[in-house]
């Protein structure tokens, strides 16, 4: 069952994504097959730009949000964790868990009023929202490293840093790793909603399509995006497999 | 504890005094014009300045000295002093530049509020940690609460551009919160009662549980956005087809396709914890259950459930604060909400309109979250509890 699963499942994923790539290739292939489905509609086809385009405006958005969140998250994980700055552990993780209780659409609105709408705004709504799930995995993965490892890494004569870099950060790169993974996740969606404050992607068709009340921008804003996180979500599962 | 310096408090300290050379508040010509930011001089709060100044430095000597528990409270107080000095100069004070000269004058309030505004809540939350008498920090936690309820019934803080949207649309604001808490609402009870039986049936039967999480999970990776577009088309298809479907109010747009996106993104949190939550029930428990000779529905009900519900409450925390987050998203597909005044705002280029929205939204969720935390803490049987201490 579980493999009968496994395995028809990867083959409709395949072919659902070789269907796609044809479509999302050919505009002209994509335009009868969109006016097929919506034959009230003159105008099917969204006009600003290929979802080739969109989606990779949509990935220029996670990727450098996600390098800012990991930066971050990351950074902060280990300045917690060390003997200088434990007491900021606390405050930081309520800090953050705050944010996170924000729901993104509104951490997305509240940067506009203050730096105006476009691609900063979204990136910086991103990486607030993104930075908890890397952070609080950075900090589980190092404090989960035994004592006695530790110890006796600083008995065969490391330096603190060399303890960091050689002992503590390899045994806490799986758990690290998760919380990339959902950070990265998070981003693809919060990134549709970018569109919303100018920033492009695959919301834009979706949110025009709502506005001018055209059913064919909207279904193929959703299944691009779908598709999408969808697909990055796998590959991860695929790479943690590994 | 004394001679060990007090890095929260010092960071906060210098965090506030840096706040102060950027500008407190932003003065408009009118709602959506972009304006000139002030700084605390040129907002005319000389007095509170100096004060502000005066109390920082108090805080970072304080800093210095370390952590004594009477430290803590000192601490503590001049955060307070220092919130209600600022809200003062950016709130009353700084209406004194509204005159007849600009009337339609408007008050937003700017980095440097935010920054020491993040700072006391810096000083505050390390003090909150480090007290040990509880009705202090209950009486600390609620504080800022009153403070700011203090100067809002005072009639101080009208001249805040958010307060003069909000009495303009106050009836409007009121109507989406409802409006917003019903669907929220109405998605979390929806996946309760199909999310619950479930996971438990994931859990008795675990190839079908398989099958169900793949599903779940697939659904919680696209995009709100993406999910309530992919409702659409179907659904303005079938209503269409089928008219007493329409006299439903089932429609393409509106609450109908809100509310089962919703609802499937709420299922996951519920149906994953309650799974957890019966698989972490310790096997060795329910031997010596049985052994007691409870039957299987007691067993079930004396042992299982109790021991699962924190953590099936945790799932039903995660989907509610969720669930309000992404019903600000189906504003977009005419379901209504706070997400209303959110969309509004950033179309018409009005950051008010925009908090409007923002302010209730943020609320909400972040009451929710302490609400539903304290429901988890109370929900764990005393026979746990005690096991756990």
């Amino acid at each position: 069952m579980k493999f009968l699963l496994g395995v028809t499942g990867k083959i409709v994923l395949v072919s659902f994504l070789l269907v796609l790539g044809v479509l999302f290739l050919s505009p002209v292939l994509m335009e009868r097959f969109l006016s097929g489905l919506f034959p009230s509609l003159t105008e099917v086809v969204y006009p600003r730009a290929t979802l080739l385009q969109m989606s990779g405006e949509h990935l220029l958005l996670v990727a450098v949000s996600s390098v800012f969140a990991i930066g971050i998250g990351l950074s902060g994980g280990i300045l917690v964790t060390r003997k200088w700055g434990v007491e900021f552990l606390p405050v930081v993780q309520d800090l953050s868990s705050l944010v996170q209780t924000f729901p993104p659409v509104a951490v997305l609105a509240l940067t506009v009023p203050l730096v105006g709408f476009g691609f900063t705004p979204a990136v910086i709504a991103l990486v607030l929202y993104s930075i908890l799930p890397v952070l609080n995995n950075t900090i589980t993965g190092l404090n989960s490293v035994p004592f006695d490892i530790r110890d006796a890494a600083r008995g065969m004569g490391m330096s603190p840093l060399q303890v960091l870099v050689k002992i503590e950060l390899p045994i806490a790169v799986p758990v690290i790793l998760g919380g990339v993974r959902t950070s990265v996740i998070i981003n693809v969606g919060t990134a549709t909603l970018g569109s919303i404050v100018g920033a492009g992607g695959l919301g834009a068709p979706i949110v025009s399509g709502l506005v001018r009340n055209n059913n064919a921008f909207v279904f193929q804003g959703a299944l691009a995006t779908a598709v999408l996180a969808l697909t990055i979500d796998r590959i991860f599962a695929w790479m943690e497999k590994k | 504890m004394i001679g060990k310096k007090d890095k929260i408090t010092l960071t906060g300290a210098v965090m506030g005094i840096a706040s102060l050379v950027f500008p407190l508040i932003t003065l408009k010509p009118n709602r959506v014009h972009d304006g000139s930011p002030l700084s605390w001089m040129e907002s005319g709060a000389l007095f509170p300045l100096l004060a502000v100044i005066l109390l920082l430095i108090v805080l970072f000597l304080l800093g210095l000295r370390g952590s004594g528990q009477k430290s803590l409270s000192a601490k503590g107080i001049i955060s307070f002093l220092i919130f209600a000095l600022v809200v003062y100069a950016a709130g009353p004070q700084s209406s004194l530049l509204l005159d007849s000269s600009i009337p339609y004058g408007r008050i937003t309030l700017s980095s440097g509020f935010w920054i020491i505004m993040v700072s006391m809540f810096f000083v505050l939350n390390g003090v909150l940690h480090e007290i040990k008498n509880t009705r202090l920090r209950f009486l600390f936690q609620l504080t800022p609460i009153f403070i700011l309820l203090f100067y809002l019934y005072g009639g101080a803080l009208e001249a805040l551009s958010i307060i003069m949207e909000f009495s303009l649309k106050k009836d409007r604001v009121i109507s989406e919160i409802v409006n917003h808490l019903r669907l929220a609402g109405t998605a979390v009870l929806l996946s309760l009662i199909i999310g619950i039986p479930l996971g438990i049936l994931s859990w008795k039967k675990q190839k079908s549980g398989k099958t169900i999480f793949y599903f779940l999970n697939s659904v919680q990776t696209i995009p709100s956005l993406a999910l309530f577009g992919l409702l659409i088309a179907p659904l303005s298809f079938l209503s269409f087809k089928y008219p007493f479907l329409r006299e439903m109010g089932i429609q393409g747009v509106g609450s109908a396709p809100a509310l089962i996106a919703l609802t499937l993104y709420a299922l996951l949190p519920i149906a994953r914890n309650t799974y957890i939550g019966l698989s972490v029930v310790d096997p060795d428990i329910m031997q010596a259950a049985r052994g007691m000779g409870m039957g299987s529905s007691q067993l079930f009900f004396s042992v299982e459930v109790p021991m699962a519900l924190p953590v099936i409450l945790t799932g039903i925390r995660i989907s509610a604060i969720q669930a309000v987050g992404n019903t600000a998203v189906a504003a977009l597909i005419g379901a209504g909400g706070l997400g209303v005044f959110i969309f509004q705002g950033l179309g018409q280029g009005a950051p008010d309109l925009i908090l409007l929205g923002v302010i209730p939204l943020i609320t909400l969720a972040v009451l929710l979250d302490r609400l539903l935390s304290f429901v988890i803490t109370i929900s764990v049987s005393p026979g746990l509890a005690l096991e756990r201490n």
